[in-house]
């Protein structure tokens, strides 16, 4: 094996990550190659010189009562929500009142700059709240837009303001009643074709956001980042919602052509993802070295990008890649061996 | 491994039903046997000891209230670090917190003039335990997670792509990238005074 492939190993060799066929193989290499002996010998150090350097940890009596803290903590946050359900005609009054002043302002605002209100809707019951936050944002022209809330489809409420200039924007949701509701609005506010439960985990991808109605009209806004659905609870999975046009690429040459030429980040993200399955179904079919190489670069490149559910496939994709490149890389050296 | 300071003697997945089933004594065992090594990994992770005690409360309280969602079958250390973890990278997504050391100021410590030589050494001996805890700090916290959850966690490859949900592949390749990093930066300090 080549000096440089064993040098990228010499750190899961430290680690006893390698299995006894390339940990062999280390250990003669190392045997003949000082370089590698000094770069081993660093990672010792390193690791020694880290477990070694101790983080100030607070006293005893700190850790004595932490739980406790964390307990009242709990119930802290237990008696606000109490409290917070026990008025909730005074928060909807109050929300309804602010929302008659804000609409207000923005009828005869609109009235003044002689264009047309289309669809006003209701607001609902506030309990919690929580936002969309977008990376890509608004284009300086709909800076005026975005003073005006507007009203999405499934009477909620939707306030949009510009955090950062057009690079950040946050679309407040002001009402999710309950978690079952809350499914129900959101598939009303974003075109949502499936809706699952992802415990423990607190965010997830949105792919795409479409704000429907308002005072302004239409609104439609692509891409997002993250959809904070608050406390490890119910994550919702956007689908595609062009993905019948998109598997007209069917083949991994279409699928990377539109890869170097496409500027829509949605449709790329989907394409890729329908690259990605044919790479794997590719190198799981032929079993090619070459083939299993290219699927693993690619399926581990992007696995990040994607939301928790494909990002599972892609781990088991990977996970399954390795072990056929290994079967493969034994296949050969007993092939070697025979002849 | 985590410590377990508490002497506790029933496991997790016992803790864990009982904390379901609202036993909060049970909950308060968990938060025991866990709590440090949270703690050493929000630490670890933002540097402040404020902002570490705040991610580590709230790794239990998010913990405690998503606790009837946690599968039976599921590793109660994995799915905790999960929480620590994420909060701690949003934490510094969102506050783009950066700890205050320039990277410039490392390497004109570590590779100083040589009249600078005998006062250097005199420095670097002292501080051992700051330069290492810097250079951990410079690395990207994608790396830097991924490193600490080896070296001071001591959790295997496969651990880590659970608590990350990344593929060992991706674990490799991080772990590799950030003791390049480390060598870059702090390598001949370390090597000069071992």
């Amino acid at each position: 094996m080549k000096h440089k492939k064993i040098k990228n190993l010499l750190g899961s060799y430290l680690d006893g990550e390698l299995h006894s066929t390339l940990r062999k193989a280390v250990e003669e290499h190392l045997r003949i190659c000082p370089e590698c002996s000094e770069e081993l010998n660093f990672l010792r150090v390193l690791h020694k010189k880290i477990k070694e350097e101790k983080i100030p940890f607070p006293v005893d009596s700190y850790w004595d009562y932490f739980p406790k803290r964390v307990i009242e903590r709990l119930r802290e946050k237990k008696a606000k929500r109490f409290f917070s359900i026990k008025i909730p005609r005074i928060k909807w009054e109050l929300a309804g009142g602010l929302i008659l002043i804000l609409l207000t302002f923005i009828v005869s605002k609109q009235i003044l700059m002689e264009k047309g209100i289309k669809g006003v809707g209701e607001t609902t019951r506030t309990v919690e709240s929580f936002k969309i936050t977008t990376e890509e944002g608004f284009s300086a022209k709909d800076e005026e837009r975005m003073e005006a809330p507007p009203v999405a489809a499934g009477k909620t409420l939707i306030k949009v303001h510009e955090e950062e200039k057009g690079k950040k924007v946050i679309i407040e949701k002001g009402a999710i009643p309950s978690p079952a509701e809350r499914k129900e609005i959101f598939k009303k506010v974003v075109p949502v074709s499936s809706v699952s439960k992802v415990p423990d985990i607190e965010q997830i991808t949105v792919e795409k956001i479409e704000v429907i109605g308002g005072v302004n009209g239409l609104r439609e806004k692509k891409t997002g980042e993250i959809i904070d659905v608050g406390f490890a609870g119910e994550a919702v999975q956007i689908m595609e919602k062009e993905k019948e046009e998109l598997d007209i690429l069917a083949d991994i040459n279409a699928k990377e052509d539109y890869l170097r030429t496409s500027k829509d980040k949605v449709k790329s993200k989907q394409v890729r993802r329908g690259l990605l399955r044919l790479l794997y179904v590719e190198a799981s079919r032929t079993r090619k070295k070459g083939d299993i190489e290219r699927a693993l670069k690619e399926v581990e490149t992007y696995c990040d990008s994607y939301p928790d559910d494909f990002r599972d496939t892609l781990i088991v994709f990977s996970d399954s890649l390795r072990i056929m490149m290994e079967e493969i890389i034994k296949e050969s050296q007993t092939t070697e061996d025979k002849e | 491994m985590v410590d377990n300071n508490a002497g506790v003697t029933l496991d997790d997945s016992e803790l864990v039903e009982k904390a379901k089933e609202g036993d909060q004594s049970a909950f308060e065992l968990l938060v025991k046997k866990y709590q440090k090594g949270i703690y050493r990994l929000t630490y670890r992770m933002t540097n402040d000891h404020f902002t570490a005690d705040e991610l580590a409360m709230e790794t239990f309280i998010r913990a405690y209230k998503a606790i009837k969602r946690f599968r039976k079958d599921a590793n109660f250390f994995n799915w905790i670090y999960t929480i620590a973890v994420r909060l701690c990278l949003n934490h510094i997504k969102k506050e783009k917190r950066k700890v205050n050391i320039d990277p410039e100021n490392v390497n004109t410590l570590v590779h100083g003039k040589k009249h600078d030589d005998e006062l250097l050494q005199k420095v670097i001996a002292k501080e051992t335990n700051i330069k290492i805890r810097e250079a951990i700090q410079l690395l990207p916290e994608k790396l830097r997670v991924v490193f600490l959850l080896r070296v001071d966690e001591e959790q295997s490859y496969k651990e880590i792509s659970k608590i990350l949900r990344i593929p060992t592949g991706t674990v490799m390749s991080r772990l590799n990238r950030a003791r390049e990093r480390l060598k870059r930066s702090i390598g001949s300090y370390l090597m000069s005074g071992k």
